[in-house]
Order: structure tokens, then sequence, then C-alpha cells
């Protein structure tokens, strides 16, 4: 039972009207912020049979921001999945998730390939991979790290384990205070923690209470990427997908942070693509449960992207890089992984 | 929360509804303008109709909507003149141009007459007076299709128009239209029910689903046909185009909040604003206004972990009103939710007698403002830079839709004294 | 001619209900006339509360003992009708500490369960409790829909051969010498007026009692004590919670579909028609309740409402009146074919009821046995196919609808049948088209109680013309928009007193929506 202390709904749809997977789906295949997070809730013992539905929510937030009474909506559909968990009701693809923390420690299965930060450089700033940077997308972290060494000591400790955030998604609020703990102990000493990854950012700002930077916010802020970047050959045409765990948790700045240093990167022409903040379904453990209507939502970002006349997509977030990905269409790259690669090299 | 470094602009404008952005586009050009808005505003869920005035105000005058009879006798734009220096006669033609040629530009159709009334049909089957209709709304006035025929047009598996509901309640005796109703099947909706707003929208980005449409009018033999809002902004001008050209028909959409229209109008109104120059910062929400010796210096920005303190010459706040989020309730009082400047709230209540008309009571509660729609700081002093507009003042909390006209007239006027200021 | 009954009931609550299907069970032919739609009184406004009777244990042994046996045997025979969520008594700090002892003797002496729980286990099984609770106790105390207790018996009572009618009002009764003999009555709505000889008359009239008595000139003394309830948004508990003390405003919470209850008042009053809660009650109760449940300080209040407790004369006053009921004949007045009821409570309607016909079939020398108790509501217990109907709407469905479930699911499947009309309450397109083509239903609020559709926290907002959508009702324009503003005045009733904060901003919006774009006038309510 969810009691309702913050119901301010007054039936105005905004919530339902933003929800990008309402308006792929349809209210039939899913009912929405409204009713999963208000209305179904009011009857006590009944979450058990949203479950199939509640899954398909990619906890993009929007539904949170447009809300003009202001209910916190995204947290109360992850209060919803944290009870139907308890009801011991996870998807098959869920299953796979845990069994991968529980032996791994990591939300993805390891393969033979692992990307690994060389050394213990001191305790100046700790470099966060992530599980999917670490065992999937090893470009984004060897980019990140190239690009931050340059500035100082970057490490990553040993025994890091999985942030937690794919487990919020999935209800698992045992292991995500187990993981968290552990993390806390290894994170301590250090001066400033840095992801690639914007949901083990929003994860560790939500709920391990660190102010975690995400490689843009560093290198914007810092004023850290020098020379700029440049692309080699004629005007590239590029679109930026706004994920939506760093626009709108850690903060719209990002995405302009981002915009800029496209802009200062020569030989960049940034298209102007339609709903560059509609989430690319990557999100909320929707790949992994309901992997058709995650597919569904990156091949609508897709078709944004090629209605821009862009040659390539950026996402500065390696989950959205795995699903657009998947949509094909158009080459997708991570935001950090193009500016290194685009960075002249020092010998 | 970190702070960012502070920075400066010409003109804040806090809220991004109808107001603020009319108030960025009268300034765009002229002025560096930032407007602010935390992603909630009444105008994405009103009719999209620009009206000027409310249903009080325009029984008060007669139903007679003309340059004059506002200017004299129609409250609160009486007030607002009065207290200007301004004259209604140059200033309602001039917004009138300016608006229409920024909507024009990001595809939406304008009708030419401000001022007419025009009755309408809602989706739901009412009649609703609106005395300014912006064609992305409605095509063609009731009166101009009285006798002849109506066909109102459902789609299969659609929520948003129920044509034998309209049926039911329209009154078209009234208007001597003979009305029908019918239902289209589209292939893309097949099998779908509940379908809200933005779903059908997603479906009739296809020509496909448009050409099917059309082929569906073309069978009707009804000269008018009444649709649901079916397009979102990005294809709205193209769609309702190649209906009416290859249909050959009257085709209309019923006027409709909570829908496609009132997001259009925002879209549009967000994008004049940019091609005005301003800078739109979406996703913030104004946390603190700082204020010394009747002249507020700066106001704070706050998005989930920054925070980031705007100094300007002029503040414009448009933050709406209890429904658009920017005024507060508590308990029985309509509150500021900075806890700065001076609001009008309900009277008391009785604890005996029941209280009817809630709407109009809600209509006078809000800023209060001065001359020049200059605000009043809570203990009364009027501040010298900061001006209010829109449904956040008192007098013009209108409800959806009704009203826009009066919410952009308000902010043209704080936009004129922003100039004459600066 | 003017048509004859064996016995005409006048009253459609749930006594008049029981009342009406005892008799059909026994054979007797009769019919029931009830002024407005059926619950229109009291059974149409309290707390929804099935008592184990612990609440009476110390004040009312009699009503303890009845509402004991009671409850049990509506278990077993209206299942549908109840969500057996049990409920605990607790003690605050400041009672009586006497009390608690008291109450486990009386419950005890009356054969009502009782179990003493620690303080521990009774946050566990209720977390919102405040953790000042000196003393707890469980009970079997269960919640019960009124409403459609009292269909199901008319229900079962027309499958048994009996006829009820709903808005049809008494407007003047004859008297010959002793006997009522005939009855006019007019249908409320069309104005339509008819006649009918009764031998026998069952005035089960409730809060009106005393002015259907009073149209045969035989007094009936009446007390009418007024109780407020306050809905809250949203299940709060898992069952009831009851202050454990001596009986007292703001001592009760009750869970109820998808809302919290709290009540009640007790405040003399006398005219039936004007009975509404007031500010000052709403304020009571939610302090008073949230010592128990303290979130419910800050939960959203979405309507409030009143009605009377009639009880006998001057037999104690307000609370201390016993709610058992008193079966009185007027033959002191001369009358001899006429009997009244008074008093008595949702939970011991079918014990009253049994009384009462026992009484009538004394009057026409029968001696069939009451079988009410035996025979459940249910004919079937089976449930209808699901489809393309989500599992949770079968399951409402079944507590609506229970014995015509099935049929109501039938029309679910139909085209748009599963559409959904109110997203508070989930009710399908189905079920109100169902409803529509029902001859008691005349209203759209009568399609509301019985489907709960306009019922949720936004008290029917543009739900109000899907409603009327799916009932096809008033094919003539004029007709369609006064039903839908009819409908959107009777949801306004109880919305005053709680009108503020959320609600009070969800009101503003309703008002734009309906009276600012679509045009809709809104009366005052009741």
């Amino acid at each position: 039972m969810v009691t309702l202390r913050e119901n301010g709904c007054f039936k105005c749809g905004a919530c339902q009207l933003a929800c990008p997977v309402v308006s792929l789906e349809g209210m039939d295949k899913f009912s929405g912020p409204r009713s999963l997070a208000v209305e179904a809730v009011r009857f006590g013992n009944e979450v058990a049979g949203t479950r199939e539905d509640i899954m398909r929510c990619t906890a993009c937030y929007r539904c949170g921001e447009v809300c003009p009474a202001k209910i916190p909506l995204p947290e109360r559909i992850l209060e919803v999945r944290r009870r139907i968990f308890q009801q011991d009701l996870a998807l098959s693809g869920h299953q796979r998730i845990i069994e991968n923390i529980d032996r791994f420690g990591r939300a993805v299965e390891p393969r033979q390939d692992r990307f690994q930060l060389e050394g213990d450089k001191g305790k100046e700033v700790l470099y966060f991979p992530g599980c999917i940077g670490e065992l999937r997308l090893l470009d984004i972290p060897r980019s990140t790290v190239s690009l931050l060494s340059k500035i100082g000591n970057v490490s990553t400790p040993q025994g890091w384990l999985c942030c937690g955030a794919p487990l919020e998604k999935l209800g698992d609020w045992d292991r995500v205070k187990s993981l968290r703990e552990k993390n806390l102990r290894l994170f301590e000493g250090f001066q400033a923690i840095v992801t690639s990854c914007p949901g083990c950012q929003t994860h560790f700002t939500q709920h391990y209470s660190l102010q975690a930077l995400n490689t843009i916010e560093y290198l914007y802020e810092g004023k850290r990427l020098h020379p700029r970047p440049s692309v080699k050959s004629k005007k590239l045409r590029v679109a930026l997908h706004q994920p939506c765990h760093l626009a709108r948790t850690i903060g719209p700045h990002v995405i302009d942070y981002a915009v800029e240093l496209l802009q200062r990167t020569a030989g960049v022409r940034l298209m102007e693509m339609a709903d560059a903040d509609r989430c690319c379904g990557g999100g909320g453990g929707v790949v992994a449960g309901h992997p058709d209507v995650a597919l569904r939502l990156a091949q609508a970002k897709v078709r944004s992207a090629l209605e821009a006349k862009a040659d390539l997509l950026l996402a500065p977030c390696p989950f959205c890089v795995t699903n657009l990905r998947r949509a094909g269409g158009i080459e997708v790259k991570d935001l950090v992984v193009f500016l290194d690669e685009n960075s002249p090299k020092k010998n | 929360m970190r702070d960012m470094p502070a920075i400066r602009v010409d003109v804040l404008v806090i809220g991004h509804g109808a107001a603020g952005l009319f108030a960025g586009i009268s300034l765009g050009k002229d002025y560096s303008v930032a407007v602010v808005g935390n992603n909630a505003s009444a105008t994405s869920l009103s009719t999209g109709c620009i009206s000027m005035i409310s249903q009080e105000a325009e029984s008060r005058s007669g139903g007679r909507i003309d340059l004059e009879s506002m200017a004299h006798s129609v409250h609160p734009f009486s007030d607002i003149i009065e207290r200007s220096a301004m004259n209604l006669e140059t200033l309602l033609p001039e917004m009138s141009q300016l608006l229409f040629r920024a909507l024009a530009d990001q595809g939406l159709e304008m009708s030419d007459d401000l001022f007419h009334q025009h009755p309408l049909l809602t989706n739901l089957g009412t009649d609703y007076n609106c005395s300014s209709a912006p064609a992305h709304t409605i095509n063609g006035q009731l009166d101009k299709m009285a006798g002849s025929k109506l066909a109102v047009l459902g789609v299969a598996g659609g929520l948003d128009l129920d044509p034998d509901l309209v049926r039911l309640l329209f009154d078209g005796k009234r208007f001597r239209l003979r009305t029908n109703s019918h239902w289209a099947s589209i292939k893309g909706l097949k099998g779908r029910r509940n379908c809200g707003p933005n779903e059908i929208a997603e479906v009739f980005r296809s020509e496909e689903a448009i050409e099917q449409l059309i082929g569906t009018i073309k069978e009707l033999d009804e000269e008018n046909v009444m649709i649901p809002p079916l397009f979102s902004l990005s294809n709205y001008a193209s769609g309702m185009t190649a209906l009416r050209r290859k249909s050959g028909r009257n085709v209309f959409e019923a006027v409709t909040p909570l829908s496609l229209p009132g997001l259009r109008l925002q879209g549009a109104m967000e994008k004049a604003a940019q091609a005005e120059g301003c800078r739109m910062l979406k996703g913030r929400t104004a946390v603190e206004l700082q204020i010394e010796n009747d002249v507020v210096t700066g106001a704070v920005l706050s998005s989930r972990t920054r925070r980031r303190l705007y100094h300007f010459n002029s503040l414009i706040i448009a933050t709406g009103d209890v429904i658009g989020g920017g005024l507060a309730i508590k308990g029985r009082e309509i509150v500021d939710p900075f806890d700065s400047l001076k609001v009008a709230t309900f009277p008391p209540r009785s604890k005996k007698t029941a209280e009817p008309g809630i709407a109009e009571a809600v209509e006078e509660t809000g800023y209060l403002v001065g001359n020049d729609m200059r605000l009043i700081s809570k203990n009364g002093r009027t501040l010298r830079n900061a001006f209010g507009a829109g449904a956040a003042l008192a007098g013009f909390s209108f409800p959806t839709g009704v009203g826009l006209g009066g919410s952009l007239l308000t902010a043209y006027v704080a936009a004129k004294s922003v100039q004459e200021v600066n | 001619m003017v048509a004859r009954v064996p016995v005409l009931v006048i009253g459609g609550g749930v006594v008049g209900a029981g009342i009406l299907r005892d008799l059909a069970l026994r054979g007797i032919e009769a019919m029931l006339l009830e002024q407005g739609d059926f619950c229109h009184g009291a059974s149409g406004g309290n707390q929804g509360m099935l008592h184990s009777g612990a609440r009476y244990a110390v004040k009312d042994p009699v009503s303890a003992k009845e509402c004991a046996k009671e409850s049990k045997t509506l278990r077993s025979i209206a299942e549908h009708c109840i969500d057996d969520c049990g409920g605990i008594f607790v003690s605050l700090p400041g009672d009586d500490p006497g009390y608690p002892d008291e109450f486990l003797r009386g419950c005890g002496k009356a054969g009502v369960e009782v179990e003493n729980l620690d303080i521990k286990e009774a946050l566990l099984r209720e977390p919102g409790l405040s953790n000042r609770i000196e003393h707890a106790a469980s009970v079997k105390d269960a919640s019960v829909d009124a409403f459609s207790l009292t269909l199901s018996n008319i229900e079962s009572a027309r499958n048994a051969g009996a006829k009820a009618l709903n808005y049809q009002r008494i407007v003047k009764m004859n008297r010959v010498r002793g006997t009522v003999e005939e009855v006019h009555y007019q249908d409320a709505l069309s104005g339509e007026l008819k006649r009918l000889k009764p031998e026998i008359v069952v005035n089960a009239a409730g809060a009106w009692s005393a002015k259907i008595a009073a149209l045969v000139q035989a007094p009936l003394p009446l007390t009418l004590d007024k109780g407020s309830m306050v809905v809250v948004d949203g299940r709060q508990t898992r069952g009831l919670i009851n202050r454990l003390r001596s009986p007292a405003d703001g001592d009760i919470i009750v869970p109820s579909h998808s809302v919290t209850i709290l009540g009640t008042t007790s405040i003399a009053h006398t005219d039936p028609e004007k009975v509404r809660a007031s500010v000052a009650e709403v304020e009571l109760l939610r302090k008073e309740c949230s010592l128990m449940l303290p979130t419910l300080e800050s939960c959203r209040l979405v309507r409030a409402y009143a009605r009377l407790r009639p009880s006998a004369g001057d037999g104690g006053k307000g609370r201390d009146a016993s709610r058992s009921f008193a079966i009185v004949d007027h033959t002191s007045s001369g009358l001899d074919n006429m009997i009244s009821l008074v008093g008595g409570k949702l939970t011991t309607y079918r014990l009253m009821a049994e009384r009462a016909v026992d009484a009538v079939a004394e009057l026409l020398g029968d001696n069939t046995s009451c079988t009410t108790a035996k025979e459940s509501l249910l004919s079937s217990s089976q449930m209808g196919k699901a489809g393309a109907i989500p599992k949770r709407a079968m399951e409402r469905m079944h507590r609506k609808y229970g014995p015509i479930q099935a049929e109501v699911a039938s029309h679910c499947q139909a085209h748009r049948g599963a559409e959904s009309i109110c997203d508070c309450e989930e009710v399908l397109r189905g079920e109100i088209s169902y409803f529509a083509g029902h001859p008691d239903v005349r209203t759209l609020s009568d399609v509301m109680r019985r489907t709960r559709a306009g019922m949720g926290y936004c008290q029917s907002s543009l739900c109000a013309f899907k409603i009327l959508s799916a009932a096809k009702k008033g094919e003539s324009d004029q007709n369609a928009r006064q039903l839908l503003e009819d409908f959107l005045t009777e949801r306004r009733n109880g919305i005053e007193p709680v009108l503020e904060g959320e609600q009070l901003r969800q009101e503003i919006f309703r008002s734009y929506l309906l009276q600012g774009t679509y045009r809709l006038e809104r009366g005052e309510g009741r």
C-alpha cells in the first residue's frame, strides 16, 4: 500500500501527454504515469496487477517535470515497482540482471574484454566506469580517461560494484542498499567522483548523497578540454540526443555544456533535431524487460535524427548508445568518445 | 547543489506560458532576454484559442467586443489601460500584428480578426464563444456555416472526439446546422481502444493515415467536417492543408483543451521567442527574488543540482495561476511562492455557508500590480523594475484558453513598460 | 381499477430491501416504493462498517450481540459486498485507562471475538498507526458496501417475484377508520401519479418514517441525529481502526474501495431534507482521526457527507440511544394494517427485516419461516469471461455487481465495451451501457452509484461526458445537457466543506473546464 500524501492530481493529463511510451505504445499497453502512480495505487493491494504494464516505463522523468501539481510521479512509479518486487514478481529479463549482480557484481555478464584503469594514482579523482563502460562499450572509459589523464590523478578503486541503479529500476531495494554500502566504503577519501554514465551519476546523486560529476561537466567547468577538438574531414552533420538521466535528473546545464563543446569543435555542424529530449528507450530496465518497446523508441529517435539530416547521432550515455544502435540506420556514438577521437594526440 | 557563476541579462522573464513567451517575443529583438520555465505550463493544457475576455466581462459588455467597449467598460482591461499612459487603439492592432506574424511563421494558421466573437464547437459538443480564432483550432465560424450540413467525424479508437456525444449536446437548431455523426477507421489505429491525443498524433505523422482520412472525408456528403485534433506542431500546417485541399471540404478541428492545440501553441510560441533571439531556459525554477529598496536586484534559478543567480535590468513575472503552478495554495489562501510580492487572495470563508462561483472568486486572486503593470512588494511598495503579466495577476486568472488574449495583452503592456524604462 | 398488493414496503434503503427480499422468499407478494434512488437515506451515506459488535460491547450489549451474530451471517450470504479486512481498536494517552478491561469483558459477554494485541503487533499490522498508542485489540470488523448490498437484496427479491420502484414519492395515504386503504404516489422525475391498494404497509422510510406515519395520523416519535463523514483519497489502512474508548466523535477509520472514510459525529437535527456536513465537523474528524493515524493530517480530503440516524422517540439522546431497533405497530392509534420500523444499523438490517416480516406474516396469518440467513445473495459465484478486460477490472466488477457480474462483463466484451470511462475507478464503457438500459436507471447519478464511475478523487471531471455518451441517454439536446448538469450538481454535494489545498485547486480547474470552456452550469449542490 502506497500512502498518497502528495496527491495534487487534478486530471489535467499533462503527464500522459508527455510520456513517450504512452504515445508510441498506447494506453491499452502502457496505462501511463497517472494511472500507475496515482489512480491504481489507491486500491491498496492490487499493485501486483500492474506488473507487465509498469515495467514499460523507461524512467525518463518527463512526467514529473510537466506535472503542474508537482507530484513526484517518477519516484512514485519506482516505489510501486518496489512493492511489486517484494511480492516476488520479477520479469525474466530482470532475473538475469539480478543473477549477474550476485555472481559478478555487474549488471551484465563479463566477457574477455574488460576496461581496467592501470595503477593507483592516489585519491584525487575517482573515475567510475560503470558496468556498461567496463564490459561493453570500452571506448567510452578509454576516451574519458584519455581526456581526464591530461589533467591529473585519476584512479578507480579496486573491487567496485555496480552502482545499483538498475536494481532501483527493478525495485530490488535490498540489493540497492548492499551495493551502496560496499561502494561507499571504497569511495572514502576521494576528492571528486567522475563518471561517464548518467545512470550512475544520477544514482550517486539521489541515493548515495554524493556530488558526482559526469565527464562533460568535469571537462567543461574545469575548462579542461585543451586543445579544442576538430573534425578532420568536411563539415560533419551531427545531432545531439539529450539523455533523460542528464537533462532531467542532473540538470539542463549539462546539455548546454555539451552543445557548447560541440559548437567549439571545428568542422562540426550541429543539426536541429526535433524531440531531442525525448527518451530513446534505454532506461528503466525496459531493454531487459520489454526489448520490443525499447526498440520502437530507439527507432523513433533515429527517424528524428535522419529527418534532421544528421550523419552522426551523438548520445552522452552508454545506455542510450547501446539502445540506439539496436535500431540501426545511423552511426551512433558517445559524445566523449567523439571529442577524444577528434582531439589532437600528444606524442 | 552547486552554484554556477552569476549571469547578467537585460530582461529576465520568469514563466514560459503564453504571457511570458509573448513578453519575450516583444522584447527579444532589442534586448538580451532569457525566458525561464519549469516545463509545466497551463498554456500547453489550454484550448489554444486566444480569447480576449472572461465570461463575466463578456456578459457585462452585452456580447459586443470591439475596441471601444473593451477600453471603457470591460474589466480588467480598463484598469490597466487607465493606469498606464497607453492608447488601446494603437496598442491592440500593434499587438495582434506582432502575435500573428510570430505564430504564423511557426506554422499556425491565424485568422485576421482578433475582435469579433466567434462561436465555436468544442470536441464534447457544446458551443463556446471565442473572440479570436487562431485558425489552427478552428477554421470557419458557426454563423458562416449556417444553413448547411455538418459532419462530426471521430477516429475509431480515439477518445478525443465522440461524434454521438457532439450530436447529443450541440444545439444545432440555434445555428441552423444539420449535424450527422461518423467514424473513420484508420489502419494505424486498428485494435486500439483508449488512444489519447499524442498516440493519435504519432499515427497521423504518416502519409498513409492522412490519405486514409481524406478518403473517408470524400465519401461524406456534408460540406463542413469537424475532426478531432490530429496533428502536432511538426505537421499541423501540412496535414490540415492536405485534408482540406484534397477533400474539397471545410475541415476544421474541434476546440479542445488538454490536448494537441495547447501543446501546439506552446511549441509555436517557444520557437517564436527563440526566433526573436530569446534564450529559453527550460527545466529551471525561480526560487528566490532579491529585493533592495524597491528594486529587484536578482533572481536565483535552480535546477536539480545547480543554482545560479541572474542579474537584470528588468524582470517580468509571468508564472501563471494555481493551475500553471506559479501561485500556490496553502489551505484556502493563495500565496506567493517567492514570499516577496503582494497577492490578492480569497475572501475569508464563513464556516457555515457554502460558496458558489469558485471560478469567479479565483479570477480575482493573484499578484497585484500598479501603474504600467509594476509588481508590488509584500510590504506594499511598488517595485521599479519588476512587472507582472498573465494569469498570475489578480483579475486575469481565466479558464483554459478563455482570456489568453487578456494574458497576452498584459504581457505586451509589461514589455512596453520595460522598453520605456530601458 | 386500482392495483392491489398484499404488502407495500415504503423505503428503499437496506432495511426496506431486506424486508422485500424476506417477503419474496417467503412467497408473499410485495411491492417497494422508494422516493429517490435506492439508498437515498442513511443507507447511502454511512461509514460502511460491518460491525463485529466490539464498539457496542460496553455501552449497548444488546446491539453488540446482534452485530456479532449478524456479521457472521452476512459474511456467508453477501461475500461480494464485504471487504473482510479486519479491524483493530487502539487507545491513546489520555483515554480512560479502565476502558480496555471493560471492553474485553463486554466483548466476552456479548460473544464478540476479540484478541489483545501488543503494540508491536499492532504497528506491524497497521504501519501508519501512531506510535503513541497504549492498548490495542484485534476484532473481526469489516468494510461493507451498503449500496451493493441493498441492490443485491432487491435483485434477489425481484428474482423471487417482488416489485420495486425507485423515484416514487408517497404523496397521499387514505385512511379509512383503522385501515390504510389507498396509497397515492408520484414519479419524482416524470410527475406521473399512480395509486395502489395495499393490504399491509411496512413503513421502512428511515428518517422520513415520521412524515409517512403522519400521512395517516399515526404519531411516530422519532429522534433524528446527524452523523457526518469525510472521504480521504486512497486506502490509508489495511483494515478498520477504532478508538478504544467510550464512543465519541472521530473514533472510526474505515477503508472502502479506493478511499478511506473518517467518521463520525452526532448532532441533533430536525429536517431530513437539508443534511450537510459542516466545515467544523470535517476539521474535527480529521483532527481526531489523525491522532490514531498521523498521516491523515496531510492526506487529501475529497468529499464530506452526512445522513440522519433515526431512533425511537425519546429513548435516550444521540450517541446513547440504543442502536437496536424497534418494530412499532400503530394499534395504539387505531391503525391495524401498518407497521413502522425505527432505528437499527446496517449490520443488523437482515435481522430487523426478519422481525418486521414476522410481524407482517402474523398479520396475514402466514407462518412460512425466514430463509434470508441461509440463502446466499450470490445466485452463482461464477465470474464472467475476462477477454479484453483487465483482471483488476473483473475483480472490481465482482465486488460491485455480485450476482449480475457475468452479464455486465459480457457488455464489456461488445464493441467499444472495454473503453475506459472513469480512470479513477477503472470503470469500463460496457458497465455504463449495461446499467443505462436498466429501468431503475434514470439519471447519470444512478449510473454513478451502481458503477462507481465519477466517485474517485476528481469527483467526475471530463468523464461526466463519457458517462453521458456511454449511457446514450437524453436523445434530445435539451435533455442531455440537463442530465449532465444535474449530475455535476450532485457531484458538487459535499465539496464545499473540504475545499482547500489540493482539492481546491482541482475544483478551480474543474470550474475552468466545465463552466469556462464547456459552458455547463453547476448548481449549488446539496
